[in-house]
Order: C-alpha cells, then sequence, then structure tokens
C-alpha cells in the first residue's frame, strides 16, 4: 500500500471575483476592465479559501464544519479539481466520486435507466461495470421500476438515487457535500451504514457538513473553517467542541 | 480503463442529449428530416428557373449543399450553449468539458447521418450509384474535425461573452451567402477568390463531386481543407484552453 497521503493541500488560496453586472456582454466586459473613478467598483473580491494545508491518509474521514460562507464548498471542489487554486498546491492520489451536488447529472425527463447510465459515465465508470452495479443501485435506492422518470419521483428519492449511484462507484476517494439530509430516517441509517462500508473498504471521504453529529460519528479529523481559513484542524471530540464553544458564545454575545 | 470510461462517457451523453432533444418535440425524429427538406422545398422552388436552371442535377446539388451546411452550423451552434447549458454538472463533477463539446459535435453527426442516408436514398432513386462513398467518408472526417474547431472556440467565448450568440448568427448568415449553397461560384472575381478561403465551400464541393457526379476531385482540394480543418482544430482548442480556468467562476 502507497504511504504518500490520498490527499495532499497545502497553502491553498482561492478568491472569486463577483461582478456587479450580472450579464456577460462584450460591453459590459469592457466597461470592466476600466476602473470607474479610480475604483473598480463593479466587482468585489471574495476570499473563499486562505492558506489551507492539510494532508489525509488514505483510508481516512475528514469532516469539515464552518459557519455558511465559510470556504466549505469551495475547499471540496478545490480537492475535486473543479477549482484551480490561485496559489499552493492540491494533489489528490485516486479516483474521485464527487456528490457535491445531490440533484446533478440527473434529467428528469430521461428514464431512471438511462439516468443510472449517465450518472455512472460521468462518475468514470466504463460501460460493462455498469451494468454490473445497476440492479444494486436501484435496490439501495429502493427503485422498483426503472422505466419510470425521475421527474415522476419525490425530491427525496431523487436524492437518494443520487447518493445511491455515487456511492456504488466504487470510488478511491469520495466527496460528499451536505448529502446526509437525503431521504428518510430509515434511508439515512442505510446511507451511513454504505459509508461505513465504504471507509472500512479504504475509502477516503471529505465530507462537508452542518450536522455535527454526523461528522463526530464518521470521521477521524475534523478542520474548522472560518472565513476561508484553518480555525482548528484535530480530534473530532476537541475540534467540534471548540467550535460548539465558539458558536454559542457568538449566540449570546448577538 | 481511462479510454473506455470516456468512451463510455462520450457515448451516454450523445444518447442522452438525442433522447431528450426528441422527447420535447411532438415530431420528434421527423424535424430532423423535415426542417432541411422544408427548406430544400422553398429553394427549389424559388431557384430552379433561375440560378438552378444551368445546373446539372440541381435538386440534388442544392440538397447535398443545405444537409452539409446543416452540420457544420447545427454542430458549431449546439456547441456554444453547451458549457453555460451544462453548468451544474461542470461546477460539480470534475468532468473533462472538452468530451461534452465533442458529444455535441457526434449528436449533430446523428441528425447528418440520417440526411445522409436519405440522400443516398435519392441518389438511387435519380439512377446515381454513389461508388465513391468512401471518399466521402473522408471528407465528413474533415469536416467533423474542422467543426470541432469551431465548437470549441465557440463555446469558450460564449462563457466570457454571451453576445457572441448574435454576432455568430449574423456571421453564419453571411457565411450562409458566400457558401455555394444554392449557387454555382463562378470561376472569375472576388467571389471565386473568396472560396478559395472557405472551408464550408471544399466542404460542399468535394461532397457534391463524389456522390451526385461521381468524380474524384484532384488531391489538393482534400489537402487544403484538411489543412484548414488542422488550423481550426489547434486554434479553437488553444482558446478553449487559454480561458478555461475562468468557465467554473463565470457559469
Amino acid at each position: 500500500m502507497s504511504t504518500t497521503p490520498a490527499i495532499f493541500v497545502e497553502n491553498v488560496y482561492k478568491d472569486f471575483w463577483v461582478h456587479a453586472r450580472t450579464d456577460a456582454t462584450i460591453l459590459s466586459r469592457i466597461a470592466d476592465a476600466f476602473p470607474s473613478g479610480g475604483k473598480r467598483l463593479h466587482s468585489r473580491k471574495i476570499e473563499a479559501v486562505r492558506n489551507v494545508s492539510f494532508a489525509l491518509d488514505r483510508g481516512k474521514v475528514l469532516g469539515i464544519i464552518g459557519k455558511n460562507a465559510a470556504g466549505k464548498s469551495t475547499l471540496l471542489r478545490l480537492i475535486a479539481n473543479i477549482y484551480e487554486p490561485d496559489a499552493g498546491t492540491v494533489i489528490v492520489d485516486g479516483t474521485i466520486t464527487s456528490l457535491i451536488s445531490l440533484s446533478v447529472g440527473l434529467r428528469p425527463t430521461l428514464s431512471i435507466i438511462d439516468n443510472i447510465y449517465l450518472a455512472c459515465s460521468l462518475f468514470g465508470m466504463p460501460r460493462s461495470h455498469i451494468k454490473k452495479v445497476y440492479p444494486q443501485i436501484l435496490e439501495f435506492a429502493g427503485i422498483t421500476d426503472a422505466c419510470m422518470y425521475p421527474y415522476q419521483l419525490s425530491t427525496g428519492m431523487n436524492q437518494r438515487l443520487s447518493f445511491s449511484i455515487a456511492v456504488h462507484t466504487k470510488p478511491e476517494i469520495l466527496l460528499l457535500d451536505e448529502i446526509f439530509s437525503a431521504g428518510d430516517i430509515a434511508f439515512q441509517s442505510k446511507a451511513q451504514q454504505r459509508m461505513e462500508e465504504l471507509i472500512k473498504g479504504d475509502t477516503t471521504v471529505v465530507m462537508v457538513s452542518h450536522s455535527i453529529e454526523r461528522i463526530r460519528e464518521l470521521s477521524d479529523v475534523v478542520l474548522w473553517l472560518e472565513a476561508g481559513s484553518v480555525k482548528m484542524i484535530g480530534e473530532p471530540k476537541e475540534v467540534i467542541h471548540a467550535y460548539i464553544v465558539s458558536m454559542q458564545r457568538e449566540l449570546i454575545a448577538k | 480503463m481511462k479510454i473506455n470510461a470516456d468512451t463510455t462517457l462520450l457515448w451516454e451523453i450523445t444518447k442522452s442529449n438525442f433522447k431528450l432533444q426528441n422527447e420535447s418535440s411532438a415530431l420528434g425524429i421527423i424535424w430532423y428530416l423535415l426542417g432541411p427538406l422544408l427548406l430544400f422545398g422553398i429553394m427549389l422552388f424559388v431557384f430552379s428557373h433561375r440560378l438552378g436552371s444551368d445546373v446539372d442535377k440541381y435538386p440534388l446539388y442544392l440538397l447535398m449543399g443545405i444537409i452539409t451546411w446543416n452540420f457544420f452550423s447545427t454542430g458549431a451552434g449546439r456547441c456554444m450553449t453547451t458549457i453555460t447549458g451544462n453548468a451544474s454538472l461542470i461546477k460539480s463533477i470534475p468532468i473533462r468539458i472538452e468530451i461534452l463539446i465533442i458529444a455535441a459535435i457526434f449528436h449533430a453527426l446523428i441528425t447528418h447521418s440520417i440526411e445522409i442516408f436519405l440522400f443516398l436514398a435519392l441518389l438511387l432513386l435519380s439512377g446515381i450509384i454513389p461508388i465513391l462513398i468512401p471518399l466521402y467518408l473522408i471528407v465528413l472526417v474533415i469536416s467533423f474535425i474542422f467543426t470541432i474547431g469551431v465548437g470549441f472556440a465557440l463555446s469558450a467565448t460564449f462563457v466570457i461573452f454571451r453576445d457572441v450568440q448574435q454576432i455568430w448568427s449574423v456571421i453564419t448568415r453571411a457565411w450562409w451567402f458566400a457558401t455555394p449553397i444554392f449557387y454555382v461560384p463562378t470561376t472569375t472575381g472576388l467571389g471565386s477568390k473568396l472560396s478559395l478561403f472557405n472551408p464550408l465551400y471544399y466542404s460542399i464541393h468535394l461532397s457534391r463531386e463524389l456522390l451526385i457526379y461521381n468524380r474524384i476531385p484532384p488531391l489538393y482540394l482534400f489537402v487544403i481543407f484538411f489543412g484548414m480543418s488542422l488550423i481550426s482544430l489547434l486554434l479553437g482548442y488553444y482558446i478553449f484552453r487559454k480561458l478555461q480556468p475562468n468557465f467554473v467562476a463565470l457559469i
């Protein structure tokens, strides 16, 4: 087994420019290029991720916590290679399955079976493999009729289907963003069980969640992000305790 | 494994695009034939006794021009909105956007293949046996390469400037009239010189010569068309790669 970490992140920075204009015409781009009154009034810089570093060993689970707009999803997308960092290094050793949005890849007017083939191929699975796993995907999601269409299913059922597809892709690295709200309590417990199986099977997991309980139960390491920077990283118990205390202090101060 | 996964992805995206397009219209696949046929009917009615009176087998000449142009304009047009149309996908999955672009052209190729089959049937009905089909397939591959290059450039620039769509519609209108689709190119004057720089002229001219007139065109025409397509691919992909870092933030 390789001794190098599955995910290595060093001094990573990522900024975004939010344009005041929502249009993207040539004229507006030209206007954007010329500062108005000496200042760039047209756009605002968001420092989404600031100097973040960590290394995660194979088979470990990293839980990322933090308030809204702390940079959690941006960090996940940097690891997934969806965003390129402005500075710093992100090295990922293994195939990634990212479940950043639960509805991604599902087309409402394509049959479920076509959707499974499409979504699995988006996660990098060859056709021969998809053929083998699609009955398992349906069974896990609790869907009996593969000829139905996603628009005929409830939102919860669609989320179950997406989760089921992602966990059956045999990922080496699984990135999850707020997926624990998918489905009912019975499905959530099934999902957690499947997650535990994956973790035992040497899958490296990075998950973002506001559900502190889930993070505590599943994580080996917890990273607390605040305003894009690492506030604390370490043992789940310690980091979560510090986070809750900080949240409580903030509430009292208000 | 990687190539296998990429080809699966290419196939699945092309298939789903094709299915989705047909599901949203009442006549579905019939539109693929009806659209060009209606245009063909109108143009034949208007031009057959004017511009086409001196042209041998003018209806076939016109139809070949229309369907060859359609492949290019449909393919490039679909590419333009591919990145913005798949924004949520691109923001959530580390997907190779190139595959989405190529799938858009393959989608256009399916439509084109249906049109070509219909065209071949018309040729046979007219007593022409298209024996030079293998050479035509070479022209089709070169057209595919040319369209991919334009598609890469359009898809990437459209992310940055949305009015590329309006500019492109003006360019394609001018390009349509500059291409000998419903008329015969002149052998002298400005028009003939313009045609030499028009890749669509080569595509349409070579297709007509091979399928309708069963004549083997000079090799240099193939070479020029291939050279233009290669430049289109390299330049288009260069523009795409140059602009790619901005995509996720702008869609």
